[in-house]
Protein backbone atom coordinates (compact mmCIF):
# COMPACT_ATOMS: atom_id res chain seq x y z
CA UNK A 1 0.00 0.00 0.00
CA UNK A 2 1.23 3.50 -0.77
CA UNK A 3 1.73 6.02 1.37
CA UNK A 4 -1.77 7.78 1.86
CA UNK A 5 0.08 11.62 1.05
CA UNK A 6 1.24 10.58 -2.21
CA UNK A 7 -2.39 9.27 -3.33
CA UNK A 8 -3.66 12.79 -2.10
CA UNK A 9 -1.10 14.56 -4.31
CA UNK A 10 -1.76 12.24 -7.36
CA UNK A 11 -5.18 13.22 -7.11
CA UNK A 12 -4.16 17.06 -7.11
CA UNK A 13 -2.42 16.22 -9.86
CA UNK A 14 0.91 17.76 -7.45
CA UNK A 15 2.86 14.91 -8.87
CA UNK A 16 6.09 15.09 -11.47
CA UNK A 17 4.88 13.39 -14.13
CA UNK A 18 7.10 10.28 -13.79
CA UNK A 19 6.47 10.31 -9.84
CA UNK A 20 2.55 10.25 -11.04
CA UNK A 21 3.02 7.51 -13.53
CA UNK A 22 4.70 5.03 -11.06
CA UNK A 23 2.31 6.14 -8.65
CA UNK A 24 -0.63 5.77 -11.00
CA UNK A 25 1.19 1.90 -11.56
CA UNK A 26 0.55 1.11 -8.44
CA UNK A 27 -2.36 2.04 -8.02
CA UNK A 28 -3.49 -0.47 -11.10
CA UNK A 29 -2.00 -3.13 -8.96
CA UNK A 30 -3.52 -2.13 -5.54
CA UNK A 31 -7.27 -2.63 -5.07
CA UNK A 32 -6.78 -0.75 -1.47
CA UNK A 33 -4.76 1.70 -3.05
CA UNK A 34 -7.42 2.03 -6.03
CA UNK A 35 -10.39 2.56 -3.93
CA UNK A 36 -8.56 5.33 -1.53
CA UNK A 37 -7.73 6.85 -4.65
CA UNK A 38 -11.42 6.77 -5.14
CA UNK A 39 -12.99 7.99 -2.35
CA UNK A 40 -10.38 10.98 -2.37
CA UNK A 41 -11.69 12.04 -5.77
CA UNK A 42 -15.08 11.45 -4.37
CA UNK A 43 -14.58 13.63 -1.31
CA UNK A 44 -12.81 16.62 -3.04
CA UNK A 45 -16.05 16.48 -5.63
CA UNK A 46 -18.08 16.36 -2.66
CA UNK A 47 -16.45 19.34 -1.03
CA UNK A 48 -16.91 21.38 -4.23
CA UNK A 49 -20.52 20.53 -4.67
CA UNK A 50 -21.25 21.13 -1.09
CA UNK A 51 -19.47 24.80 -1.02
CA UNK A 52 -21.09 25.59 -4.45
CA UNK A 53 -24.25 24.52 -2.98
CA UNK A 54 -24.40 26.65 0.16
CA UNK A 55 -23.97 23.99 2.59
CA UNK A 56 -20.70 25.02 3.82
CA UNK A 57 -21.35 25.67 7.15
CA UNK A 58 -18.91 27.98 7.98
CA UNK A 59 -15.91 28.70 6.28
CA UNK A 60 -13.39 31.74 6.84
CA UNK A 61 -10.37 33.24 5.47
CA UNK A 62 -10.47 36.71 3.14
CA UNK A 63 -9.37 34.39 0.07
CA UNK A 64 -11.85 31.77 0.25
CA UNK A 65 -14.75 34.28 0.99
CA UNK A 66 -13.78 36.85 -1.67
CA UNK A 67 -13.85 33.68 -3.93
CA UNK A 68 -17.53 33.16 -2.59
CA UNK A 69 -17.74 36.87 -3.53
CA UNK A 70 -17.03 36.47 -7.05
CA UNK A 71 -19.18 33.45 -7.91
CA UNK A 72 -22.05 35.90 -6.22
CA UNK A 73 -22.45 33.27 -3.59
CA UNK A 74 -22.47 35.82 -0.71
CA UNK A 75 -25.88 37.54 -0.42
CA UNK A 76 -25.74 39.60 2.94
CA UNK A 77 -22.74 40.93 4.27
CA UNK A 78 -22.25 42.58 8.34
CA UNK A 79 -19.35 43.70 9.46
CA UNK A 80 -18.57 44.91 13.44
CA UNK A 81 -15.42 46.85 14.98
CA UNK A 82 -15.02 45.09 19.00
CA UNK A 83 -17.66 45.61 21.24
CA UNK A 84 -19.88 46.49 18.50
CA UNK A 85 -23.17 45.25 17.83
CA UNK A 86 -25.21 44.42 14.71
CA UNK A 87 -28.98 43.97 13.30
CA UNK A 88 -29.37 40.69 11.20
CA UNK A 89 -31.34 38.33 9.53
CA UNK A 90 -31.61 35.89 6.73
CA UNK A 91 -34.34 35.31 3.88
CA UNK A 92 -34.88 32.25 1.37
CA UNK A 93 -33.02 33.80 -1.43
CA UNK A 94 -29.21 34.02 0.66
CA UNK A 95 -26.78 31.43 0.12
CA UNK A 96 -23.77 32.52 2.24
CA UNK A 97 -23.55 35.52 4.46
CA UNK A 98 -20.45 37.52 5.19
CA UNK A 99 -19.24 38.62 8.35
CA UNK A 100 -16.62 40.92 9.34
CA UNK A 101 -14.91 41.26 12.67
CA UNK A 102 -12.27 44.17 13.03
CA UNK A 103 -9.66 42.56 15.13
CA UNK A 104 -6.37 43.87 16.41
CA UNK A 105 -4.24 40.39 15.38
CA UNK A 106 -1.21 41.54 15.99
CA UNK A 107 1.61 38.81 17.35
CA UNK A 108 -1.77 36.71 17.59
CA UNK A 109 -0.75 32.84 16.42
CA UNK A 110 -3.81 31.12 17.20
CA UNK A 111 -7.42 32.77 17.10
CA UNK A 112 -10.73 30.52 18.22
CA UNK A 113 -14.29 31.91 17.68
CA UNK A 114 -16.92 31.03 20.59
CA UNK A 115 -20.39 31.28 19.67
CA UNK A 116 -22.77 31.77 22.56
CA UNK A 117 -26.73 32.23 22.16
CA UNK A 118 -29.39 30.99 24.17
CA UNK A 119 -30.25 28.27 21.72
CA UNK A 120 -26.97 26.82 20.59
CA UNK A 121 -23.38 27.42 21.40
CA UNK A 122 -20.24 26.13 20.08
CA UNK A 123 -16.46 26.67 19.32
CA UNK A 124 -15.13 26.70 16.22
CA UNK A 125 -11.10 26.07 15.91
CA UNK A 126 -8.24 27.97 14.53
CA UNK A 127 -9.87 30.49 12.69
CA UNK A 128 -7.78 31.96 9.83
CA UNK A 129 -7.03 35.58 10.44
CA UNK A 130 -6.01 38.63 8.50
CA UNK A 131 -4.23 41.80 10.11
CA UNK A 132 -6.86 44.21 11.11
CA UNK A 133 -9.81 41.23 10.58
CA UNK A 134 -11.21 37.82 10.71
CA UNK A 135 -13.97 37.40 8.27
CA UNK A 136 -16.31 34.15 7.61
CA UNK A 137 -19.15 33.28 5.94
CA UNK A 138 -21.76 30.88 7.16
CA UNK A 139 -23.98 29.19 5.26
CA UNK A 140 -27.90 31.05 4.89
CA UNK A 141 -28.99 27.40 5.47
CA UNK A 142 -27.84 27.03 8.64
CA UNK A 143 -29.39 30.50 9.53
CA UNK A 144 -32.39 29.90 8.41
CA UNK A 145 -32.78 27.45 11.26
CA UNK A 146 -32.09 29.91 13.82
CA UNK A 147 -34.51 31.83 16.13
CA UNK A 148 -35.04 35.33 16.51
CA UNK A 149 -32.30 36.06 19.62
CA UNK A 150 -29.00 37.81 20.75
CA UNK A 151 -26.04 36.42 20.05
CA UNK A 152 -22.22 36.71 21.24
CA UNK A 153 -19.06 36.25 19.15
CA UNK A 154 -16.44 36.34 21.03
CA UNK A 155 -12.39 35.66 20.01
CA UNK A 156 -10.12 34.54 21.60
CA UNK A 157 -6.40 33.80 21.61
CA UNK A 158 -5.08 30.48 22.88
CA UNK A 159 -2.09 30.90 24.19
CA UNK A 160 -0.76 28.09 26.03
CA UNK A 161 -4.09 26.02 26.24
CA UNK A 162 -5.72 28.86 27.80
CA UNK A 163 -8.30 31.57 26.57
CA UNK A 164 -7.78 35.08 26.76
CA UNK A 165 -10.40 37.23 25.39
CA UNK A 166 -10.03 39.07 21.96
CA UNK A 167 -13.07 40.80 21.59
CA UNK A 168 -16.68 40.25 21.93
CA UNK A 169 -19.33 41.08 19.24
CA UNK A 170 -23.30 41.28 19.28
CA UNK A 171 -25.68 40.29 17.08
CA UNK A 172 -29.18 40.58 17.18
CA UNK A 173 -30.26 38.20 15.07
CA UNK A 174 -34.69 38.35 13.64
CA UNK A 175 -35.32 34.82 12.72
CA UNK A 176 -36.60 33.69 8.61
CA UNK A 177 -40.00 34.01 7.86
CA UNK A 178 -40.73 32.08 5.15
CA UNK B 1 -12.68 -21.67 -10.69
CA UNK B 2 -10.65 -21.23 -7.24
CA UNK B 3 -10.60 -17.89 -5.66
CA UNK B 4 -6.76 -18.64 -4.81
CA UNK B 5 -6.23 -18.01 -9.36
CA UNK B 6 -3.99 -15.25 -9.72
CA UNK B 7 -3.96 -13.13 -12.72
CA UNK B 8 -1.57 -14.70 -14.97
CA UNK B 9 -3.63 -18.27 -14.53
CA UNK B 10 -6.13 -16.57 -15.51
CA UNK B 11 -4.69 -15.03 -18.63
CA UNK B 12 -3.73 -18.25 -19.32
CA UNK B 13 -7.28 -19.79 -19.44
CA UNK B 14 -8.61 -16.98 -21.18
CA UNK B 15 -5.61 -17.51 -24.12
CA UNK B 16 -6.40 -21.59 -23.99
CA UNK B 17 -9.76 -20.47 -25.25
CA UNK B 18 -13.59 -20.07 -24.69
CA UNK B 19 -13.37 -19.07 -20.94
CA UNK B 20 -15.92 -16.54 -19.97
CA UNK B 21 -15.65 -16.83 -16.19
CA UNK B 22 -11.95 -16.63 -16.09
CA UNK B 23 -12.88 -13.43 -18.07
CA UNK B 24 -14.80 -12.22 -15.69
CA UNK B 25 -12.80 -12.94 -12.94
CA UNK B 26 -10.23 -10.82 -14.36
CA UNK B 27 -12.14 -8.00 -15.32
CA UNK B 28 -13.65 -8.41 -11.93
CA UNK B 29 -9.95 -7.97 -10.42
CA UNK B 30 -8.86 -5.09 -12.44
CA UNK B 31 -12.25 -3.00 -13.52
CA UNK B 32 -12.21 -0.73 -9.49
CA UNK B 33 -8.57 -0.36 -10.01
CA UNK B 34 -8.72 0.55 -13.97
CA UNK B 35 -12.34 3.05 -12.92
CA UNK B 36 -9.88 4.84 -10.74
CA UNK B 37 -7.33 5.65 -13.07
CA UNK B 38 -9.86 7.11 -15.29
CA UNK B 39 -11.37 8.86 -12.71
CA UNK B 40 -8.45 10.53 -12.40
CA UNK B 41 -8.07 11.80 -15.67
CA UNK B 42 -11.42 11.68 -17.22
CA UNK B 43 -13.49 12.12 -14.32
CA UNK B 44 -16.53 10.68 -12.48
CA UNK B 45 -18.48 10.69 -15.57
CA UNK B 46 -16.27 8.81 -18.36
CA UNK B 47 -14.68 6.85 -15.41
CA UNK B 48 -16.77 3.29 -16.07
CA UNK B 49 -16.59 4.07 -19.70
CA UNK B 50 -12.49 4.13 -20.05
CA UNK B 51 -12.76 1.20 -17.86
CA UNK B 52 -14.81 -0.83 -19.95
CA UNK B 53 -12.75 -0.13 -23.00
CA UNK B 54 -9.61 -0.32 -21.25
CA UNK B 55 -10.78 -4.18 -20.43
CA UNK B 56 -12.71 -5.12 -23.51
CA UNK B 57 -8.80 -4.04 -25.39
CA UNK B 58 -7.02 -6.34 -22.62
CA UNK B 59 -9.60 -9.53 -23.03
CA UNK B 60 -9.37 -9.43 -26.68
CA UNK B 61 -5.56 -8.89 -26.58
CA UNK B 62 -5.42 -12.69 -24.25
CA UNK B 63 -7.93 -14.11 -26.53
CA UNK B 64 -5.66 -13.37 -29.10
CA UNK B 65 -3.31 -14.80 -27.50
CA UNK B 66 -0.93 -11.23 -27.89
CA UNK B 67 0.45 -11.21 -24.11
CA UNK B 68 2.52 -14.13 -23.46
CA UNK B 69 4.37 -12.71 -20.66
CA UNK B 70 1.49 -12.88 -18.06
CA UNK B 71 4.37 -10.64 -15.21
CA UNK B 72 3.53 -7.82 -18.26
CA UNK B 73 -0.40 -7.75 -17.80
CA UNK B 74 -0.12 -4.97 -15.45
CA UNK B 75 2.29 -3.16 -17.69
CA UNK B 76 -0.19 -3.83 -20.79
CA UNK B 77 -2.87 -2.55 -19.16
CA UNK B 78 -0.89 0.28 -17.69
CA UNK B 79 0.08 1.33 -21.01
CA UNK B 80 -3.79 0.93 -22.57
CA UNK B 81 -5.06 3.05 -19.86
CA UNK B 82 -3.11 5.93 -20.71
CA UNK B 83 -3.44 5.38 -24.92
CA UNK B 84 -7.41 5.60 -24.64
CA UNK B 85 -7.28 8.17 -21.79
CA UNK B 86 -5.11 10.57 -23.83
CA UNK B 87 -6.89 9.70 -27.20
CA UNK B 88 -10.52 10.70 -25.35
CA UNK B 89 -8.91 13.83 -24.00
CA UNK B 90 -8.04 14.74 -27.61
CA UNK B 91 -11.98 14.12 -28.44
CA UNK B 92 -10.81 10.57 -29.88
CA UNK B 93 -13.75 8.57 -28.87
CA UNK B 94 -14.30 5.37 -30.25
CA UNK B 95 -17.15 3.45 -28.55
CA UNK B 96 -19.30 0.49 -29.74
CA UNK B 97 -17.69 -2.46 -31.59
CA UNK B 98 -15.51 -3.97 -28.66
CA UNK B 99 -17.72 -4.04 -25.86
CA UNK B 100 -20.24 -5.20 -27.68
CA UNK B 101 -18.05 -8.24 -28.50
CA UNK B 102 -16.63 -8.39 -24.93
CA UNK B 103 -18.49 -6.21 -22.57
CA UNK B 104 -21.50 -8.09 -21.86
CA UNK B 105 -20.27 -11.30 -20.28
CA UNK B 106 -18.34 -9.44 -17.27
CA UNK B 107 -20.00 -6.31 -16.99
CA UNK B 108 -22.60 -7.19 -14.61
CA UNK B 109 -19.75 -8.58 -12.05
CA UNK B 110 -18.08 -5.32 -11.55
CA UNK B 111 -20.16 -2.95 -8.38
CA UNK B 112 -20.20 0.42 -8.69
CA UNK B 113 -18.13 2.86 -6.66
CA UNK B 114 -20.00 2.93 -2.88
CA UNK B 115 -21.69 6.49 -3.06
CA UNK B 116 -20.21 9.62 -0.79
CA UNK B 117 -23.14 10.54 1.68
CA UNK B 118 -23.50 14.55 1.31
CA UNK B 119 -25.58 14.93 4.34
CA UNK B 120 -22.59 12.85 6.39
CA UNK B 121 -19.97 14.77 4.46
CA UNK B 122 -21.27 18.07 5.90
CA UNK B 123 -21.27 16.69 9.37
CA UNK B 124 -17.76 15.89 9.19
CA UNK B 125 -16.83 18.83 7.48
CA UNK B 126 -18.20 20.30 10.57
CA UNK B 127 -15.81 18.45 12.68
CA UNK B 128 -12.29 19.80 11.40
CA UNK B 129 -10.41 23.07 12.79
CA UNK B 130 -11.95 26.42 10.45
CA UNK B 131 -8.09 26.64 9.19
CA UNK B 132 -8.76 22.83 7.97
CA UNK B 133 -12.11 23.42 6.49
CA UNK B 134 -10.33 26.21 4.47
CA UNK B 135 -7.30 24.57 3.29
CA UNK B 136 -9.60 21.58 2.18
CA UNK B 137 -12.51 24.21 0.80
CA UNK B 138 -9.79 26.48 -1.06
CA UNK B 139 -7.82 22.95 -2.43
CA UNK B 140 -11.17 21.41 -4.00
CA UNK B 141 -13.50 24.28 -4.25
CA UNK B 142 -11.31 27.45 -5.28
CA UNK B 143 -8.72 24.74 -7.03
CA UNK B 144 -5.74 26.46 -4.95
CA UNK B 145 -2.37 24.94 -4.69
CA UNK B 146 -0.30 24.43 -1.77
CA UNK B 147 1.36 27.69 -2.63
CA UNK B 148 -1.03 30.09 -2.64
CA UNK B 149 -3.49 28.28 0.29
CA UNK B 150 -0.08 28.96 2.40
CA UNK B 151 0.03 32.75 1.40
CA UNK B 152 -3.85 32.94 2.23
CA UNK B 153 -3.21 31.32 5.60
CA UNK B 154 0.27 32.06 6.26
CA UNK B 155 1.05 28.95 6.35
CA UNK B 156 4.06 27.21 4.50
CA UNK B 157 3.21 25.08 1.99
CA UNK B 158 4.44 22.01 3.13
CA UNK B 159 2.41 22.84 6.98
CA UNK B 160 -0.33 23.59 3.95
CA UNK B 161 0.02 19.56 2.88
CA UNK B 162 0.52 18.34 6.21
CA UNK B 163 -2.89 20.05 6.95
CA UNK B 164 -4.77 18.86 4.36
CA UNK B 165 -3.75 15.16 4.77
CA UNK B 166 -4.72 15.24 8.30
CA UNK B 167 -8.10 16.55 7.22
CA UNK B 168 -8.56 14.40 4.69
CA UNK B 169 -7.72 11.24 6.68
CA UNK B 170 -10.40 12.38 9.10
CA UNK B 171 -12.96 12.76 6.64
CA UNK B 172 -12.39 9.56 4.74
CA UNK B 173 -12.26 8.04 8.47
CA UNK B 174 -15.34 10.30 8.86
CA UNK B 175 -17.52 8.97 5.98
CA UNK B 176 -16.51 5.50 6.78
CA UNK B 177 -14.02 5.54 3.48
CA UNK B 178 -10.46 4.08 3.60
CA UNK B 179 -7.48 5.73 4.54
Amino acid sequence: VIAFERLAMLARHELPQAEAEEVEDHVLGCATCAATLERLLDLGDGIAQLTRAGQGFFLSGRSLVETLEREGKVTRRYAIEPGGEVHCTVDARDVYTRLRLGLDTGGLRRVDLLYESPSVNYRIEDLPFHEGEVVFVQAAEYIRTLPTERKTVRLVAVEDGNDRELAVYTLNHTAFKP
Amino acid sequence: MSAEDDDGALAARIAKGDDRQAEAELCRRWFPRVRAYGRLHLGANDAADLAQEVLAVLIRALREGRIEDASRLGAYVSGVCRNIASGWKKGERRRGSLLERFGPTWLQTTAPPPMLEQARLVECLRKLSARERAVVVLTFYADKDGDEIGRELDMSAGNVRVARHRALKQLLSCVGGES
